[in-house]
Protein backbone atom coordinates (compact mmCIF):
# COMPACT_ATOMS: atom_id res chain seq x y z
CA UNK A 1 0.00 0.00 0.00
CA UNK A 2 2.82 2.40 0.39
CA UNK A 3 3.36 3.52 -3.35
CA UNK A 4 -0.15 3.37 -4.44
CA UNK A 5 -0.72 5.98 -7.38
CA UNK A 6 -3.05 8.96 -6.94
CA UNK A 7 -5.72 8.07 -9.55
CA UNK A 8 -7.74 11.19 -10.54
CA UNK A 9 -11.85 10.93 -11.00
CA UNK A 10 -11.93 9.98 -15.08
CA UNK A 11 -13.05 12.84 -17.47
CA UNK A 12 -15.10 12.77 -19.94
CA UNK A 13 -16.83 15.10 -22.31
CA UNK A 14 -19.77 16.65 -20.79
CA UNK A 15 -21.39 17.03 -24.25
CA UNK A 16 -20.85 13.24 -25.34
CA UNK A 17 -22.67 12.18 -21.98
CA UNK A 18 -25.96 14.65 -22.27
CA UNK A 19 -27.35 15.62 -25.57
CA UNK A 20 -29.93 17.76 -23.05
CA UNK A 21 -26.56 20.30 -23.17
CA UNK A 22 -27.05 23.01 -25.75
CA UNK A 23 -23.92 23.84 -27.08
CA UNK A 24 -24.54 27.47 -28.22
CA UNK A 25 -23.03 30.62 -27.96
CA UNK A 26 -26.31 32.33 -26.21
CA UNK A 27 -26.16 29.69 -23.49
CA UNK A 28 -23.55 32.06 -21.81
CA UNK A 29 -23.48 30.85 -18.18
CA UNK A 30 -22.68 27.13 -19.36
CA UNK A 31 -19.71 28.79 -21.76
CA UNK A 32 -18.31 30.10 -18.65
CA UNK A 33 -17.64 26.75 -17.33
CA UNK A 34 -14.59 26.15 -19.80
CA UNK A 35 -13.26 29.43 -19.75
CA UNK A 36 -11.04 30.48 -17.16
CA UNK A 37 -11.58 33.59 -14.88
CA UNK A 38 -8.78 36.04 -17.28
CA UNK A 39 -11.51 34.59 -20.05
CA UNK A 40 -8.96 32.08 -21.73
CA UNK A 41 -10.52 28.87 -23.28
CA UNK A 42 -9.70 25.98 -21.19
CA UNK A 43 -7.67 23.19 -22.92
CA UNK A 44 -9.41 19.60 -23.28
CA UNK A 45 -6.48 18.37 -22.02
CA UNK A 46 -8.00 19.84 -18.91
CA UNK A 47 -11.96 19.95 -19.24
CA UNK A 48 -12.12 16.41 -20.89
CA UNK A 49 -14.03 17.73 -23.96
CA UNK A 50 -13.64 15.18 -26.90
CA UNK A 51 -12.12 17.11 -29.92
CA UNK A 52 -15.46 17.05 -31.79
CA UNK A 53 -17.17 19.12 -28.93
CA UNK A 54 -14.07 21.47 -28.80
CA UNK A 55 -13.82 22.23 -31.98
CA UNK A 56 -17.48 23.21 -31.42
CA UNK A 57 -17.42 24.93 -28.04
CA UNK A 58 -14.38 27.19 -29.02
CA UNK A 59 -16.64 28.66 -32.25
CA UNK A 60 -19.19 29.03 -29.56
CA UNK A 61 -17.43 30.97 -27.30
CA UNK A 62 -15.82 33.64 -29.62
CA UNK A 63 -19.40 34.35 -30.78
CA UNK A 64 -20.01 35.20 -27.42
CA UNK A 65 -17.00 37.05 -27.50
CA UNK A 66 -18.10 39.38 -30.51
CA UNK A 67 -21.24 39.59 -29.06
CA UNK A 68 -19.93 41.31 -25.63
CA UNK A 69 -21.86 38.30 -23.93
CA UNK A 70 -18.19 37.33 -22.67
CA UNK A 71 -15.01 39.13 -22.25
CA UNK A 72 -11.87 38.94 -24.35
CA UNK A 73 -9.85 39.43 -21.11
CA UNK A 74 -10.27 40.87 -17.89
CA UNK A 75 -8.77 43.98 -18.66
CA UNK A 76 -11.23 44.36 -21.23
CA UNK A 77 -13.88 43.91 -19.01
CA UNK A 78 -16.76 46.53 -17.74
CA UNK A 79 -15.84 45.32 -14.38
CA UNK A 80 -12.56 46.86 -14.37
CA UNK A 81 -13.63 50.01 -16.47
CA UNK A 82 -16.13 50.46 -14.00
CA UNK A 83 -13.11 50.62 -11.54
CA UNK A 84 -10.64 52.63 -13.40
CA UNK A 85 -13.23 55.42 -13.97
CA UNK B 1 -35.47 27.03 -50.53
CA UNK B 2 -35.68 28.71 -47.22
CA UNK B 3 -33.06 28.72 -44.77
CA UNK B 4 -33.45 29.68 -41.71
CA UNK B 5 -31.69 31.97 -39.73
CA UNK B 6 -31.34 33.69 -36.74
CA UNK B 7 -30.34 37.40 -36.09
CA UNK B 8 -28.63 38.51 -32.64
CA UNK B 9 -29.00 42.30 -32.18
CA UNK B 10 -27.16 44.39 -29.82
CA UNK B 11 -28.64 47.88 -29.99
CA UNK B 12 -28.28 51.51 -28.11
CA UNK B 13 -29.92 51.25 -24.67
CA UNK B 14 -30.85 55.04 -25.05
CA UNK B 15 -33.08 54.09 -28.15
CA UNK B 16 -35.47 52.97 -25.30
CA UNK B 17 -38.20 50.65 -25.51
CA UNK B 18 -39.97 52.70 -28.10
CA UNK B 19 -37.03 53.33 -30.44
CA UNK B 20 -35.70 49.71 -30.43
CA UNK B 21 -39.49 48.48 -31.73
CA UNK B 22 -39.44 51.22 -34.04
CA UNK B 23 -36.02 49.80 -35.24
CA UNK B 24 -37.69 45.84 -35.03
CA UNK B 25 -40.51 46.85 -37.50
CA UNK B 26 -38.17 48.52 -39.87
CA UNK B 27 -35.75 44.96 -39.75
CA UNK B 28 -39.31 43.20 -40.04
CA UNK B 29 -39.91 45.36 -43.04
CA UNK B 30 -36.78 44.45 -45.15
CA UNK B 31 -37.23 40.70 -44.45
CA UNK B 32 -40.81 40.73 -45.79
CA UNK B 33 -40.02 42.96 -48.55
CA UNK B 34 -36.86 40.33 -49.49
CA UNK B 35 -39.09 37.16 -48.72
CA UNK B 36 -38.84 36.28 -46.04
CA UNK B 37 -40.86 35.50 -42.76
CA UNK B 38 -40.42 36.21 -39.24
CA UNK B 39 -40.70 33.13 -37.03
CA UNK B 40 -40.25 34.98 -33.69
CA UNK B 41 -38.78 37.90 -32.03
CA UNK B 42 -37.14 37.34 -28.60
CA UNK B 43 -36.38 40.96 -26.54
CA UNK B 44 -33.92 39.98 -23.88
CA UNK B 45 -33.98 43.32 -22.40
CA UNK B 46 -30.93 45.84 -21.47
CA UNK B 47 -28.24 43.98 -20.01
CA UNK B 48 -24.95 44.65 -18.68
CA UNK B 49 -22.19 44.09 -21.58
CA UNK B 50 -19.16 41.83 -21.08
CA UNK B 51 -17.03 44.87 -22.22
CA UNK B 52 -17.55 48.44 -23.01
CA UNK B 53 -19.07 48.51 -26.93
CA UNK B 54 -18.77 52.48 -28.31
CA UNK B 55 -18.16 53.51 -25.02
CA UNK B 56 -21.40 52.08 -23.41
CA UNK B 57 -21.40 49.59 -20.71
CA UNK B 58 -24.84 48.34 -21.65
CA UNK B 59 -26.69 47.41 -24.18
CA UNK B 60 -30.48 46.12 -25.65
CA UNK B 61 -30.32 42.26 -26.97
CA UNK B 62 -32.85 41.69 -29.28
CA UNK B 63 -32.98 37.61 -31.18
CA UNK B 64 -35.03 37.54 -34.21
CA UNK B 65 -35.37 34.29 -35.96
CA UNK B 66 -36.75 34.15 -39.53
CA UNK B 67 -36.15 32.52 -43.05
CA UNK B 68 -34.86 33.61 -45.49
CA UNK B 69 -33.84 33.05 -49.53
CA UNK B 70 -29.88 32.58 -48.71
CA UNK B 71 -29.56 35.07 -51.19
CA UNK B 72 -31.22 37.50 -49.17
CA UNK B 73 -28.83 37.56 -46.27
CA UNK B 74 -26.69 39.91 -47.26
CA UNK B 75 -28.80 41.87 -48.26
CA UNK B 76 -30.75 42.08 -44.66
CA UNK B 77 -26.85 42.46 -43.04
CA UNK B 78 -26.68 45.78 -45.28
CA UNK B 79 -29.90 47.23 -44.39
CA UNK B 80 -29.02 46.42 -40.09
CA UNK B 81 -25.46 47.87 -41.16
CA UNK B 82 -26.28 51.09 -42.40
CA UNK B 83 -29.04 51.26 -39.39
CA UNK B 84 -27.93 54.17 -36.34
CA UNK B 85 -28.21 52.47 -32.67
CA UNK B 86 -27.07 48.90 -33.98
CA UNK B 87 -23.62 48.29 -32.05
CA UNK B 88 -23.21 44.67 -33.02
CA UNK B 89 -25.22 41.93 -34.55
CA UNK B 90 -24.45 38.15 -35.46
CA UNK B 91 -26.35 36.25 -38.12
CA UNK B 92 -26.26 32.17 -37.77
CA UNK B 93 -27.68 29.78 -39.91
CA UNK B 94 -30.18 27.75 -37.71
CA UNK B 95 -29.51 23.54 -38.26
CA UNK B 96 -32.51 22.30 -40.34
CA UNK B 97 -32.45 18.92 -38.89
CA UNK B 98 -32.50 19.67 -35.24
CA UNK B 99 -35.38 21.79 -36.20
CA UNK B 100 -36.90 18.62 -37.71
CA UNK B 101 -36.49 16.82 -34.44
CA UNK B 102 -37.83 19.52 -32.27
CA UNK B 103 -41.24 19.47 -34.72
CA UNK B 104 -41.01 15.51 -34.53
CA UNK B 105 -40.82 15.85 -30.59
CA UNK B 106 -43.95 18.56 -30.69
CA UNK B 107 -46.05 16.12 -32.99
Amino acid sequence: MAFKKFTPRKKYCRFCASREILLDYKNVEMLKDFITDRGKIIARRITGNCAKHQRVLTTEIKKARQMALLYYTVTHSADVKKKTT
Amino acid sequence: MHGKYETLLLLDPELGNEGSSVLLEKFSGVLEKNGGQIIRNDDWGVKTLAYPVQKQVRGRYIRMEYSLPPAQVSEFERNIRITDGVFKFLTVKLDQAQDKQEQQEVE
